[in-house]
């Protein structure tokens, strides 16, 4: 997941920068308005957290410009204004949620994770797949009910497949959205990595969660359980 | 005596009248006197004729020609006009034939003296009574003295005199009163300006006039601007006050969440201290910016605002189904300002939310009665001292739901600072305790109960915006 944090005060900005970078996010980030919204256009960015003071251009600003534009992904506005006044006011240029300072990135977290799933239409912060369930916040996944034990890597690809459930994927894609922009890329690790990962997932080959469509990607191919809600 | 109005009028009646009154007096006497004077002098010429005319034989008889009568009606009995003369022992010598016994007379006078009296007569009525004494040269070289009478009936001096002063006073009554509505009348033209301008003060005060005109009469002038530098001051000042709150807001919070999140593990000491300088800043800021007084609100329409925060919410909340019913017609208003009923409407419906409900309601009642029947109910605060002077109709904005409802032993702190009912979910102590003081402020008060659907029922009651 490749996550934008535009945050004019540095320290508070390092902060969700490395929590977020310790929880397998790729991150953008950026201190002031004109830059963060280069980064907005820019970037294939999957979840975007905007600080609305701003120097240079106000958050709300970039907020609007960026769904003038029709970029689609989750933006949560982080501000010490915490009236509705302006809690409305986000959200109708918009913004998908909104949490005020000071706040735990705990929280911010798990905002972060509720807007994630949500692209995919998953409303709980559990994935459950016929055959194979994802819990989100303590990032386990069981196959059959046995825990299946992942690198933080293998997980990451996990869930951006899964949270895309149904939709090709392509490897240039899922690495945009999987490392930041100066690390070195290369498709044949990525290969490498999602057969590990098909073979802890499913040994016997059985399941077939991840399926390779050549030369356009990968998609995540199991059925959402009934009872989970869509 | 609290209006300028009826105090000068009250003053004009009182300096009327007593003007009036001494005037009509003083004419009535100036007039009467005018009357006798006039009287007195024809009777005096009555009895220089009657002079003139008589005969006095040698024996010292006294004989007037009938034909030469100072007046012809002395000829006709009892014609009010009467005449006689006198010797000097009192004895009737002459009469006029007009006369058929003595006109009244007390005493004689001094020779060449002439006496003017009123008398009053049991068979000629009222009458004035002119004596004259003279002293005449009989032919044998006696001197004779005689005193010549001359009377008057007074009934028609007395009718006109009536009739003149009925006249007199009638006229200056008219006068009087027409006066006093001329003077009521400039009165109401003169207090034209005040009224006008306690009319258009009503108006700034219900929003539909931004400050007063400047078109009034110079002495009214300086009042009138104060009031509008009043009004400019009030306005700038909140608005001051509000941006410097929110400047503070954003200067602190900000450290604080990096303070905060220095202190990895949630047990450390600088993340207890963070979190209450955190609390004591957030509820102090917002109660500070609830706390300040709402002069001069214009009636704003709720269903609009209460859409829009039913959006906001019904996107933050969109794993949820929540369905939200806003029941509150286009015409129900409230006197606030909109981003307090934000505040407001938004506290209250998150709180909802929060507290599990799924079918969230939202009512607007108009009349005085009371905001809930149910027993639970419980009035927390005070009418404020507006509201008790003035029992005015309130309007009241229920926000029901389905959810847990309030503890019904913990209903009573909910609405006091900082006590949560529940302490996992945070807000909902501080945001009820908000709530409850941004309404006070517009002269309401916040209900806490039980909701037809089940769950929490919060009740704004406040002034109808009329």
């Amino acid at each position: 997941m490749r996550a934008l944090v535009i945050e004019d005060e540095d320290t508070l900005r390092e902060q969700i920068v490395d929590r977020l970078q310790q929880e397998g996010f790729a991150i953008d980030a950026a201190g002031d308005g004109n830059e963060g919204l280069y980064l907005a256009r820019e970037m294939p960015i999957d979840v975007a957290i905007v600080d609305l003071g701003l120097p240079g251009m106000d958050g709300m600003d970039i907020i609007r410009k960026v769904r003038d534009e029709g970029h689609l992904y989750p933006i949560l506005i982080l501000t010490a204004r915490d009236r509705w006044e302006d809690r409305v006011a986000g959200l109708e240029a918009g913004a998908d949620d909104y949490l005020g300072k000071p706040f735990h990135l705990e929280e911010l977290l798990a905002r972060l994770r509720a807007l994630l799933r949500r692209v995919g239409g998953w409303a709980h912060p559990v994935l459950d797949f016929d055959g194979l369930r994802i819990e989100t916040r303590e990032q386990q996944v069981t196959v059959a009910g046995e825990p299946v034990s992942l690198t933080a890597f293998e997980y990451r690809v996990l869930e951006y497949l899964a949270i895309h459930a149904g939709e090709v994927i392509s490897k240039p894609v899922l690495l945009d959205h999987l490392y930041e922009e100066d690390t070195e890329r290369d498709t044949n690790v990525l290969e490498v990595f999602v057969r590990r990962l098909r073979r802890k997932l499913d040994p016997e080959n059985t399941l077939s969660p991840i399926e390779t469509l050549r030369g356009r990607g990968y998609r995540f191919a199991l059925e959402r359980s009934k009872n989970a809600d869509s | 005596m609290n209006s300028i109005s009826v105090r000068l009028l009250l003053a004009a009646t009182l300096v009327m009248t007593v003007f009036i009154g001494l005037t009509t007096l003083a004419i009535q006497h100036t007039v009467d006197q005018r009357a006798e004077t006039a009287t007195f002098e024809r009777m005096q010429g009555q009895i220089y004729a009657l002079l003139g005319s008589t005969e006095i034989g040698n024996t010292g008889a006294i004989s007037v020609d009938n034909a030469d009568m100072p007046n012809p009606r002395m000829r006709q009995p009892m014609s009010g006009h009467y005449a006689e003369v006198r010797d000097a022992n009192m004895a009737q010598v002459w009469r006029s034939p007009s006369l058929t016994s003595e006109l009244p007379s007390s005493g004689d006078g001094a020779i060449g003296q002439w006496i003017f009296t009123r008398e009053d007569h049991s068979q000629l009525g009222p009458l004035f009574i002119l004596r004259f004494a003279v002293e005449w040269l009989l032919p044998e070289g006696d001197i004779a003295a005689y005193q010549f009478i001359v009377g008057d009936s007074r009934q028609d001096f007395n009718h006109q005199q009536t009739t003149f002063n009925r006249n007199l006073w009638i006229s200056m009554l008219t006068m009087g009163a027409l006066l006093l509505m001329s003077i009521a009348l400039i009165l109401a033209w003169g207090l034209n300006p005040i009224r006008r301008i306690s009319r258009q003060l009503n108006q700034v005060e219900n929003g539909t006039r931004e400050s007063l005109p400047d078109n009034v009469p110079v002495e009214l002038h300086p009042l009138t601007s104060r009031i509008n530098a009043l009004i400019a001051s009030e306005r700038g000042r909140q608005k001051r006050y509000r941006h410097t709150l929110d400047d503070l807001a954003h200067s602190l919070k900000t450290p604080l969440s990096v303070l905060r999140n220095i202190g990895a593990d949630s047990d450390s000491e600088i993340t207890r201290q963070a979190s209450r300088m955190e609390q004591i800043i957030g509820y102090h800021i917002k109660r500070a910016d609830a706390g300040t007084r709402r002069l001069l609100t214009p009636p704003l329409p709720v269903a609009p605002t209460a859409e829009r925060i039913i959006r906001t919410l019904k996107k933050v909340y969109r794993d949820r189904t929540i369905r939200f019913s806003n029941r509150v017609a286009a015409a129900d208003q409230l006197r606030i300002e909109e981003a307090d009923l934000m505040e407001l409407l938004g506290n209250l419906l998150e709180n909802a939310c929060k507290y599990g409900a799924s079918t969230i309601e939202l009512s607007f009642v108009h009349d005085g009665l009371p905001p809930a029947p149910d027993l639970k109910n419980r009035v927390l605060k005070r009418r404020t001292q507006r509201n008790d002077s003035d029992p005015q109709q309130l309007v009241h904005l229920h926000i029901d739901d389905d959810g847990q409802g309030f503890p019904a032993d913990q209903i009573n702190d909910l609405i006091n600072r900082g006590v949560r009912a529940d302490t996992r979910r945070e807000g909902q102590g501080i945001g009820l305790a908000i709530s409850n003081e941004l309404v006070e402020n517009y002269g309401g008060t916040i209900t806490l109960g039980q909701s037809p659907l089940g769950g929490a029922r919060v009740s704004i009651s406040m002034p109808a915006a009329t």
